[in-house]
């Protein structure tokens, strides 16, 4: 038990040293130590250049995000609707960040902890501009304003510059289910969908959208919307499994799209995702459907 | 008044197929459907929507409910219950839980379809709940139970999964709410012919089936090979439900409501039962699923979700309806011993043991440097969070296994429970409920609605309990029922995609997580105060099982007792499901450990079990705060896990 104890302390002595360390180094001398609770949050810290010391479940962040690569260092806290609070206690953290969806009950046990900012609003702006409100709070947060305007900086450049290739075909934007009968499509309240809409494509979807901005539909419905393409996001194995299926349907054949060939896959980019993946998004747009333009 | 089975299924067939014909007709005008179903011309759109879609949804409805239509008449035969469906044998429990881990961790197996997996998921849950109940002859009561113990285990297991794995697993969401959206023919086609063999097989097991109406003995005496008999019927309709699992998801209630409505029409024998009861399913899928083409799209809700919730109301009005035949299984071992010594000694010596496992659940854990017994003032630091998980956890277990105690007594059934009743899941709906529909409830509002539920759904299965003259089985399947009921309404919440639903999830599973300081002091207060009434309780619990006379005889004021340990019952579940969720096993196990430990009287028996559901319910906790660190397994979780596998032992080692 006692070297039990011993590691505990050495753990938390090095946590505070590299601290001090950081209280040191000129660049990083008001960096304060902020805890990160969700996926988005996290990939905005990053791409800033600052990531946090500890954010809620980083498998879910390397299998969904991916890129910018989260650092081998940060530490996991556990699922983003239970962060472990022992956990947080032992690390004791500067700030703790969570967005305005998922701030509910707990926010009153983690501020106990540390104090706790809640970034973003539920109010329905547009999803760019709520994006854009909550990069730049974070990097006032962490002392990164230079970075946060270059992240804003580059969104644009990406959408102007598939701007200018892309044709305005209406375009559906979805991942297909792996049962081969279903689809999530994302509208325009979605931050893919806004990001595309921001590149020129004009999204085909027309139906009803939930508060994130996604449905679901059934292959059938691509039969009411015979001119638009279709742009999907391709999550490995299971959407290969997913276009097997697909492909042994007469009527996804028989699809005027699918007849054109105007089906695209892109690789994916997580619909909830911060402004690195909203411009990655957009660079996929220029070159997948640039050419088709 | 008998409008005859035929009458009903031709009449809910005709109407599904009125109403197909008007959803047809919007899609495409009628001088051309001939023409769609068999030659569709490949340039014109609507005709391929037609040919590849919606008739195909027809058919794989149609073939869906007759399925499950013949494989509930059958389970309906054999376990003597018009109560039965599939979803009792744990199918869709199985079948969830192979497509689950194959996504997880063998997502290789998918390439062949869910359907493969499904029928190996669903059967292999039912091969281990015949193997479960193969001691007792496959003895009706026997299969419930297992069915019932197996499906809770593995449906606490897939809760443990989609919370660990939500992202990884949303693609199955929509399958498990059953959805019948189709772009071909080829489930149609893989359906059709597992249900003509099914069909063929259950004629020709249909004689000998149908001599199970007589008493055991009877059929016997005729040289029914009973063991066999049953172990055949039960495999057909196993194999055609998977089947359907497989090619459309999990569809509640069909299965039941067919051959339930078929004998209400005036079915007696089994034939008409069989036939009529899959002909009925086969109309209502097909009537549900074309109401909500022509309501939604038939996209969301899925048609399975819709069918189960539609199906709760048919259940209680069946449950209502149905007349106590005798043939309720009674426990031929005494289960609760009178004798004159309590085993105070014992029971009491399972105290200090109560009391260390709390300390070891408030000091010993892991932390970022690995593990720690935690003394002086981290001790102090870290129990601001342990305090309140470790007093509710154990508040929680207190509470529940002194609820399955009282109910096991009150109802003379050792396999009663809070959560095998449904009580937990009727406060459970309630709190869903309230988490919906009135968002501003202050928690103390919540409580109160939680009470009312679990009073409500309590009043349901003991009013139906006191008709059968509490036949346990049929007191379990309302517990069956009211389960699924709540895994609809759940499936629904999770398929509309609303972002409180990750957070419903892990309550619902049992999490102490959210568990405030305040709460938990509340919660052992409401401990206390049980155990303060529990002499009380407890000298009713000894003399109402001995009969009306007896007990007015004694002094005893009979009604008003009874309702005293009803409205005590559900408080101490609505407390405890607000804490821990609705499931755990706890209120089952702590009984049956108390009198294992050898508590005789009714208050030995209530106090040994409290101390013993508390300490496990601690432990549980404990294990599934430390097992996955920095994860966390909610308690509930562990707890039933724990629980399923102890009762599984106990069915397999005690005949």
């Amino acid at each position: 038990m006692n070297a039990g104890r011993r590691r505990a302390l050495a753990f938390l002595a090095t946590a505070a040293a590299s601290a001090a360390v950081g209280v040191r180094t000129p660049a990083q001398a008001a960096t304060p130590r902020v805890v990160s609770l969700e996926l988005q949050l996290t990939e905005i810290l990053v791409s800033l250049g600052a990531p946090p010391v500890a954010a809620a479940d980083n498998p879910l962040y390397r299998r969904l995000i991916g890129r910018p690569e989260l650092p081998a260092d940060v530490l996991d806290l556990g699922p983003i609707q239970q962060p472990n609070l022992e956990f947080l206690q032992y690390l004791a953290p500067d700030l703790m960040v969570v967005p305005a969806w998922e701030a509910n009950a707990n926010r009153v046990t983690l501020a106990r902890l540390a104090p706790v900012e809640v970034l973003g609003d539920l109010s329905p702006r547009p999803p760019l501009e709520r994006l854009e409100a909550v990069a730049r709070r974070l990097a006032e947060i962490v002392g990164r304003q230079a970075e946060a305007g270059v992240l804003v900086a580059a969104l644009g450049a990406a959408c102007a510059r598939a701007r200018e290739t892309v044709s305005p075909q209406p375009t559906l934007l979805c991942r297909f289910f792996e049962d081969g009968r279903h689809l999530a499509v994302f509208s325009t309240k979605s931050v893919l969908g806004a990001v595309a809409e921001r590149c020129g494509v004009v999204n085909a979807w027309t139906g009803r959208q939930n508060a994130f901005g996604t449905s679901l539909a059934s292959v059938e419905t691509l039969a009411s919307m015979p001119s638009a393409r279709i742009v999907h996001f391709h999550r490995g194995p299971e959407t290969e499994r997913a276009i097997a299926r697909l492909e042994r349907s007469p009527l996804w054949r028989a699809l005027p799209t699918v007849r054109r060939g105007e089906v695209t896959a892109m690789p994916v980019v997580h619909p909830n995702g911060g402004l690195a993946s909203a411009a990655r998004l957009a660079d996929q747009l220029r070159t997948t459907l640039g050419a088709h333009g | 008044m008998a409008i005859g089975p035929a009458a009903v299924a031709l009449t809910l067939l005709a109407t599904a197929g009125a109403l197909a014909a008007f959803n047809l007709s919007s899609a495409l005008p009628s001088g051309r459907w001939f023409e769609a179903l068999f030659a569709p011309n490949p340039d014109d759109m609507r005709e391929l929507v037609v040919h590849h879609s919606a008739l195909p949804r027809i058919g794989v409805a149609l073939l869906c409910g007759a399925g499950l239509g013949l494989a509930g008449a059958l389970l309906q035969q054999v376990l003597r219950n018009p109560l039965a469906e599939p979803g009792t044998l744990g199918v869709f429990a199985g079948a969830r839980f192979a497509l689950f881990a194959a996504t997880l961790w063998a997502p290789g197996l998918l390439a062949f379809g869910y359907e493969p997996l499904a029928l190996a998921g669903g059967a292999i849950s039912m091969g281990l709940v015949l193997a479960l109940s193969r001691g007792r002859a496959f003895a009706p009561f026997a299969v419930v139970l297992a069915g019932m113990i197996v499906s809770l285990t593995l449906e606490a297991a897939n809760k443990m999964l989609t919370i660990g794995n939500f992202e990884q697993l949303s693609d199955l969401l929509i399958w498990q709410a059953g959805s019948l959206a189709q772009n071909d023919w080829s489930a149609a086609a893989g359906l059709a012919p597992r249900i003509v063999a099914a069909t063929a097989a259950t004629a020709l097991l249909a004689k000998p089936l149908a001599l199970l109406d007589l008493d055991e003995a009877g059929a016997r005496g005729l040289g029914v090979p009973l063991a066999w008999t049953r172990f055949g019927a039960v495999a057909i309709a196993v194999l055609v439900s998977a089947s359907v699992v497989g090619a459309v998801g999990a569809i509640g209630f069909i299965g039941l409501a067919g051959p339930a409505v078929a004998r209400a029409a005036g079915a007696r024998r089994l034939g008409p039962r069989l036939v009529w009861g899959a002909c009925v399913s086969a109309g209502m899928l097909t009537l549900v699923d074309q109401a909500l083409v022509a309501a939604t799209g038939g996209t969301l809700p899925p048609t399975g979700a819709a069918t189960a919730l539609l199906g709760g109301p048919l259940l209680l009005w069946l449950v209502w309806r149905f007349r106590p035949t005798g043939l309720g299984e009674r426990f031929t071992e005494s289960a609760f011993a009178h004798g004159a010594a309590a085993g105070w000694p014992r029971v009491l010596l399972i105290a200090p043991f109560a009391a260390a496992a709390v300390w070891l659940a408030m000091a010993l854990g892991r932390t970022p440097g690995g593990w720690l017994w935690a003394t002086g003032s981290e001790f102090d630091a870290l129990s601001t969070w342990r305090g309140p998980r470790v007093a509710a956890s154990l508040a929680a277990g207190f509470m529940l296994s002194v609820a399955g105690g009282v109910l096991q007594r009150l109802s003379g059934n050792p396999m009663a429970s809070p959560e095998l009743l449904g009580v937990s899941a009727g406060a459970a709906l309630a709190l869903l409920a309230a988490t919906f529909l009135a968002p501003g409830l202050g928690s103390g509002g919540a409580l109160a609605l939680a009470a009312l539920g679990a009073f409500a759904s309590l009043s349901v299965v003991l009013a139906v309990g006191r008709r059968s003259a509490f036949s346990p089985m049929r007191m379990l399947l309302i517990g069956v029922g009211l389960t699924a009921l709540l895994n609809a309404v759940l499936e629904l919440v999770l398929v509309t995609g609303d972002p409180r639903v990750a957070q419903i999830l892990t309550w619902l599973s049992g999490s102490t997580y959210a568990v405030s300081a305040a709460l938990a002091s509340a919660a052992c207060v409401a401990a206390a105060l049980a155990a303060l009434a529990l002499p009380f309780a407890a000298r009713w619990l000894a003399i109402l099982p001995l009969g009306d006379p007896p007990a007015q005889a004694l002094g005893v004021a009979v009604g008003r007792s009874r309702l005293a340990l009803l409205v005590f019952v559900s408080t101490l579940t609505a407390v405890s499901t607000l804490l821990v969720g609705p499931l755990s096993f706890v209120g089952l196990m702590g009984p049956h450990l108390a009198r294992l430990f050898g508590a005789r009287t009714a208050l030995a028996e209530s106090v040994a079990a409290g101390l013993l559901g508390a300490m496990l319910m601690v432990l549980a906790d404990w294990i599934g705060r430390n097992a996955a660190y920095p994860w966390q397994i909610p308690a509930g979780v562990t707890a039933t896990a724990i629980g399923g596998l102890y009762f599984m032992w106990l069915m397999k080692t005690r005949r």
